[in-house]
């Protein structure tokens, strides 16, 4: 109750938690009041942790060259051409953003600066280009490295690399439907397409026919017969799918060269790669998260520095000073959560909670519905982390009762609570693109409607189909 | 570069200069912190791994420097958003409240965050009835490898919420001679 109180009075949460803790302690024996100093102290020192800041830099390490100029160019490439290109581009370019960092807000800024003013001067309707903006980055914290995904993995004890590859399908998943939407909305309004600099023009036809694709398509769809069955990895069908392609329309129909390619194709790769490097060190499952988050930090500086070569001192030294500041503020939530889950967990106020639930809503899918509709109230009110931080320790005890492991409610909960960073009344993706846009806030959540009920659409398939999640793991 | 962090929102009245120049430091000290403990956290790590998928060998220091260095780059981050006013909260109210009643809540939240701050250097220092309360969080024990007490790791946390307790007067200080909170425009926030 103190707690609430204080968050309405917009309190910082991290104050909030520990004032809260002290108004529950006051009654208790004074010795316990070091303990809570411990307990503050410990999340400090714990080595994991340490993947915060490390995963935070490197994406903004990424994010503050031109690796997000080329991955623009890489999506407009893609799907520029078609009707609404823009509005596709923001979502293709999520998709690719958040391979590299894992914050919904800085995709949100970093594409919404480089693409809604174009949109609004082409003539998209006021308020579509913000929506599609602060709806699609969001897809960002389901693709390794996600930062939420981190948080959740570490209060919770799981596995952050199954994470990672949980987040995957859910993540394409939510691409794929916001896509289809922008499709349908740009066909209906008829949107114009996007410009692309002449030499950047690429058309599929230019390297593969009607004939070629068939062959390809077909000899994928076998390995993923044979995935199925289970001979296969997964992700070799992925790769040896590509390598089809490539071989095929190089040698056989020889209609493909790399020196057909836009050479700011090949600009875009290294910041393509990020994703697929952390998806590599978390399945080879020798190194721990820190390590990867130090890897990809060494990544993000080499290709900054040698290939892009666009790293400066001074870049890198407001980087660090950026990523502090966060560390700083989810780390400072941390601390305070900690200090009063000691307390909850002293008077066993989650073992309580789910006797409770079980016992009020009895069917597990009304318990799932529940901590869905739970997670969407504090999600529409609390901002993204700090949200992950208070609800993980409290529902990772109730979810096993109900069939839920805790990867699946991890991921469930970043989908739900990711919701959240576009519903007003505060929404910080909403917030930013609303302000990149220059529009009333009305106008953009009217478009918002169906990409709710996409990310909607993708929770309940989480929620109730565990399968998915498993499906790299 | 340093300058652009550094860059106060200028306090006014009788204790504005006072104000200000301590603003000021508390920037500068915290930025100086950031940057050597990143430094100190990256470079053992990285070594650290490296040489263990290289060649098994590991270096022991490296987890103890990270835990002596992490509490103070953390500290020294949460401090400089707070300068920033970038902490995490429901702005809910304040946002349908007019600016009148919501320059006065705004004081009563930093009153209570310096009652939180204060709470937590009085329970760490062990005023009243302990008696020495860092010794007893920290024992004389000392990192093995790198001979250092462990206390300093736990000093950053009087350290940090001394300056976040003394951020909060400051910002305290500029509500009331009526200059508005700035709230940075860039949308770097955490998610």
């Amino acid at each position: 109750m103190v707690f609430i109180a204080l968050l309405l009075l917009a309190t910082p949460v991290a104050h909030a938690l520990l004032i809260a803790s002290g108004v529950a302690m006051i009654s208790d024996e004074p010795l316990f009041l070091f303990e809570a100093i411990l307990n503050l102290y410990q999340p400090t020192s714990s080595f994991p942790m340490l993947a915060i800041p490390f995963f935070i830099l490197a994406g903004d390490l990424m994010m503050s060259g031109r690796f997000g100029e080329y991955l623009v160019t890489f999506s407009k490439m893609l799907v520029g051409a078609m009707k609404g290109g823009l509005a596709q581009v923001s979502v293709v370019g999520s998709l690719f953003f958040g391979g590299v960092s894992g914050s919904a807000v800085a995709d949100a800024s970093a594409l919404g600066n480089a693409l809604i003013p174009i949109q609004k001067k082409q003539g998209y309707p006021e308020g579509f280009s913000a929506a599609v903006n602060a709806s699609s980055s969001t897809i960002s914290v389901l693709i390794p490295p996600s930062i939420p995904l981190i948080l959740y993995g570490l209060v919770t004890e799981t596995s952050i690399p199954k994470l990672f590859l949980a987040g995957i399908v859910p993540g394409i998943m939510l691409t794929v439907l916001i896509f289809v939407i922008c499709f349908a909305i740009a066909r209906i309004r008829n949107l114009p397409s996007s410009p692309v600099e002449e030499r950047n023009r690429i058309s599929p036809a230019a390297f593969f026919d009607r004939r070629d694709a068939v062959i390809i398509v077909t000899a994928t769809a076998g390995l993923f017969a044979i995935w199925l069955a289970g001979w296969l990895a997964g992700w070799t069908v992925l790769i040896a799918g590509i390598a089809i392609a490539l071989v095929h329309t190089n040698f056989v129909s020889r209609r493909f060269s790399f020196r057909k390619v836009p050479t700011d194709l090949y600009k875009a790769i290294p910041a393509l790669m990020m994703p697929l490097f952390v998806i590599f060190l978390a399945r080879g499952g020798i190194v721990t998260p820190t390590e990867i988050s130090v890897f990809a930090v060494v990544y993000a500086l080499i290709v900054g520095a040698f290939i892009y070569r666009d790293l400066t001192l001074g870049v890198l030294l407001r980087c660090v000073l950026t990523t502090g500041m966060m560390t700083g503020v989810i780390m400072l939530v941390i601390m305070g959560s900690s200090v009063l889950q000691w307390i909850l967990s002293f008077e066993s106020v989650p073992e309580n909670l789910a006797a409770w639930m079980l016992e009020t809503l009895k069917e597990p899918w009304a318990i799932i519905i529940g901590m869905n509709l739970l997670m969407i109230v504090i999600g529409t009110f609390l901002d993204l982390p700090a949200a992950v931080l208070l609800l993980a320790p409290i529902f990772i005890g109730v979810a096993p009762s109900v069939g839920v492991d805790s990867i699946q409610l991890g991921v469930m909960m970043v989908v739900n609570l990711a919701i959240g960073l576009y519903t007003p009344p505060v929404g910080t993706t909403l917030f930013v693109s609303v302000a990149i846009e220059r529009v009333q806030m009305g106008k953009v959540v009217r478009h918002l409607l169906p990409f709710y009920l996409a990310a909607l659409l993708v929770l309940a398939l989480v929620s109730f189909v565990p399968g998915l999640v498993a499906v790299f793991l | 570069m340093l300058r652009q962090i550094i860059v106060a929102n200028e306090a006014t009245g009788l204790l504005g200069p006072v104000v200000n120049a301590v603003d000021t430091t508390v920037r500068a000290v915290c930025a100086l912190i950031l940057w050597i403990t990143f430094l100190a956290m990256l470079l053992p790590t990285f070594a650290n791994a490296v040489l263990r998928y290289t060649t098994n060998a590991s270096l022991n220091w490296s987890v103890e420097v990270v835990q002596l260095t992490f509490p103070w780059f953390i500290m020294a981050g949460a401090v400089l958003a707070a300068q920033h006013s970038r902490h995490i909260g429901v702005e809910l109210l304040v946002n349908l409240l007019s600016k009148r009643p919501a320059r006065w809540l705004a004081l009563v939240v930093q009153a209570l965050i310096l009652v939180a701050c204060l709470a937590v250097i009085y329970v760490y220092l062990g005023f009243g009835q302990f008696d020495g309360g860092m010794e007893f969080a920290a024992g004389d024990v000392q990192f093995t490898s790198l001979g250092v007490p462990q206390s300093l790791s736990y000093l950053a946390l009087l350290f940090g919420y001394a300056l976040l307790g003394l951020t909060a007067l400051a910002t305290a200080y500029r509500l009331t001679t009526g200059e508005r909170i700035r709230r940075d425009d860039d949308p770097d926030s955490v998610n």
